[in-house]
């Protein structure tokens, strides 16, 4: 039978956002796969230039609303550089407890899409209810639902709310509860399983040389982990580890999010018992000196990175965003040749695909 | 985590039954449902929640800092003439176009701008969801809530009164205060160095022309711009001094600038402006009143 392009997207169930998936198909056998990705593209660098330094958190919250703390809070990390301004201890803290429970939310909002991607309804409902205890508790401390604006320039908004500390400690037990019996109703079903071991094996030279990060590079083998390799914030001082797996396939893919999600669990528990009193914010200049300033944080979804010149006004000369799904799609051709095409859902939907950070 | 124990085929069918079969247990018969009847029960939301705003009339002073901060350039400042106030000019808000960020909020130098937490804003009619001044105030919320922002007591300088006699710089304990001569004008002017102080209000007390008061102040986080005189281009007009919402600038008289006139009387001697920087809210305003160049403000928009 002769081969053909089917084009999947930019409307399509499976791909979670305006992105194109075309794969060549011999039968039902993928030969070929290409990802075409610009469907969504909204300017944000180019926006970024005609804003003040302050205005632009906003902003970088709407990257990618899954996790948006991580965004802001990886844009004040790149201003900070730029500035060299020093930030104080218990912000780092607070920043630290809010952007792992931004990616335990993440990391569920993930699993509800993947497991409805799969015919899971009950795990879409189930993950989606306790994503929303995480959710309120972000509330609470910034004051919106998904889009935070809370790191600032020189610390975090505001301080944290009263009865904060007693109800994250709360959270982080009642999530290790629950992460049990996701594993019961997940790694326990059968379809799951077939659908998910053995299926989209990414090897470990492609996955390093296809530039993929985060979790679909460490469950390919490779323990990179910005969080331990390239040390931000106060991470050095908090004791967690970075969870990698052999096997490369869909399932490990799940898995490492999985044990993401305890560790989380566990650094949000430290950071909330080590925060110590003091200011939370200090007074940020208006003007950036000329220069440049470079961050890089442990997205949910892997390697974010910020770029920023300034040029000695209120406004950045330049913002490059290093966006980490735009990098790890360019292995949908190593990770989809050879599979059937009704493994394409469960492929793609392992990567955790955020069209806003990939487009910007 | 340990890796757990492959399950057999018993297994795979009955631990999710056995998970679901809890929950139904657990949400239908037993607790207490997961989800909210909406209309009838609403949210309970934190008081940090960002919805809707108002605004103390009483507590703005009309600086349009959160007009300049907004990154969507969805609040305008409306002229109003009010009862009480008389003319004043205060912001309203359009919020089909508002990401509700709150650097509005923040960046208010009176706490005037408050956020509630009502959320229900959705209208059929684009024109309903565009507040003016009048329809967002509320002179009262602003007791209701507790200020996430440290407020503190600091002495304020009222220039017109001073006679730059020392007094205070000589009682101040913390040697905050110092005396800076103000050019051309020949008088001294005390300038507080405010993160020192202390409060103490040793100053008010020993002002003989009660030209210091102490007058709450809220901390602020945001680095604003600050004017620049240039002398040499001032005429006096007075127009900044009318435009500072703050009440930060002062028209001095300069001795040594009188005329004779023809019929050999001394006329008025020229005024120059000088500015209090520690009232100042960086707000622009001077700068954009100032016909003659007279004053500068990088990075502020005329």
């Amino acid at each position: 039978m002769a081969e053909m392009w089917i084009n999947m997207g930019p409307q399509h169930p499976m791909t979670h956002g305006l992105w194109n998936l075309r794969i060549k198909v011999d039968g039902e056998t993928i030969t070929d796969a290409e990802p075409e990705v610009g469907y969504l593209h909204r300017g944000i660098e180019k926006l970024c230039e005609g804003k003040t330094y302050t205005q632009i958190i906003p902003l970088a919250d709407r990257l990618c609303y899954g996790s948006s703390m991580t965004w802001s809070h990886l844009y004040c990390l790149t201003v900070e550089d730029l500035m060299g301004v020093e930030v104080p201890e218990r912000a780092e803290y607070i920043r630290v407890a809010a952007i792992e429970m931004q990616r335990i939310a993440s990391h569920l909002m993930w699993l509800a899409a993947y497991a409805v991607d799969l015919g899971a309804m009950v795990g879409f409902i189930y993950t989606m209810r306790d994503r929303e205890v995480f959710i309120d508790l972000l509330q609470a401390l910034t004051g919106s639902r998904l889009t935070y604006n809370y790191p600032r320039i020189g610390g975090v908004a505001h301080d944290v709310p009263p009865d904060f500390e007693r109800d994250s400690l709360r959270a982080c037990d009642y999530m290790e509860k629950k992460l049990v019996e996701y594993e019961d109703l997940f790694d326990g079903s059968k379809i799951f399983m077939m659908r998910n071991v053995g299926v989209g094996k990414l090897r470990k030279e492609d996955a390093m040389n296809l530039g993929v990060t985060g979790p679909p590079l460490r469950a390919s083998g490779v323990n990179y982990d910005l969080r331990k390799d390239m040390s931000y914030s106060v991470y050095p001082e908090l004791d967690f580890q970075a969870c990698t797996l052999p096997d490369g396939d869909c399932y490990a893919r799940y898995r490492v999010r999985m044990d993401e999600m305890y560790e989380s669990c566990k650094i949000v528990r430290q950071a909330i018992q080590k925060m110590p009193k003091g200011k939370w914010r200090i007074v940020a200049p208006r003007n950036a000196p000329s220069g440049t300033g470079l961050g890089r944080v442990e997205d949910p979804r892997g390697e974010g990175m910020m770029y920023v010149v300034g040029d000695g006004t209120d406004k950045p000369y330049r913002l490059k965003i290093r966006s980490p799904i735009f990098v790890t799609v360019s292995a949908a051709k190593k990770m989809l040749v050879g599979y059937k095409v009704a493994d394409v859902v469960a492929i793609m939907g392992g990567l955790d695909m955020c069209i806003g950070e990939a487009d910007r | 985590m340990p890796a757990r124990k492959r399950l057999n085929s018993f297994g795979f069918v009955f631990r999710p039954m056995k998970r679901t079969g809890k929950q139904v247990w657990e949400s239908l018969i037993v607790g207490k449902p997961n989800t909210v009847l909406y209309p009838y029960h609403k949210l309970n939301l934190p008081p940090t929640y960002r919805g809707k705003h108002t605004l103390d009339f009483k507590k703005c002073i009309g600086c349009a800092n959160c007009v300049q901060i907004c990154p969507n350039d969805c609040m305008w400042m409306e002229k109003i003439e009010d009862p009480e106030l008389g003319k004043i000019e205060r912001p309203g808000i359009d919020m089909g176009r508002c990401l509700f960020c709150g650097l509005c909020v923040e960046v208010c130098p009176t706490v005037a701008l408050h956020e509630t937490v009502e959320f229900e804003l959705a209208s059929s009619d684009r024109g309903k969801i565009k507040f003016s001044a009048k329809e967002l105030r509320d002179d009262s919320y602003a007791d209701k809530v507790v200020e996430e922002r440290q407020k503190r007591a600091v002495p304020v300088l009222d220039l017109g009164k001073c006679t730059g006699c020392e007094k205070c710089a000589g009682e101040c304990p913390e040697m905050c205060i110092a005396m800076m001569p103000v050019e051309s004008v020949g008088k001294l002017k005390p300038e507080i160095a405010l993160p020192k102080c202390t409060a103490c209000e040793k100053c008010v007390v020993a002002c003989p022309e009660k030209a210091l008061t102490m007058k709450d102040m809220y901390e602020s986080y945001f680095e604003m711009p600050e004017p620049k005189f240039i002398l040499k281009n001032c005429t006096g007009c007075n127009a900044c001094a009318k435009a500072c919402p703050a009440d930060a600038i002062y028209m001095m008289e300069m001795p040594g600038t009188e005329r004779i006139l023809k019929d050999g009387k001394k006329s008025k001697p020229k005024k120059r402006a000088v500015f209090v920087l520690e009232k100042c809210v960086g707000c622009g305003k001077c700068f954009r009143a100032c016909k003659f160049q007279s004053i500068e403000m990088p990075g502020v928009k005329k």
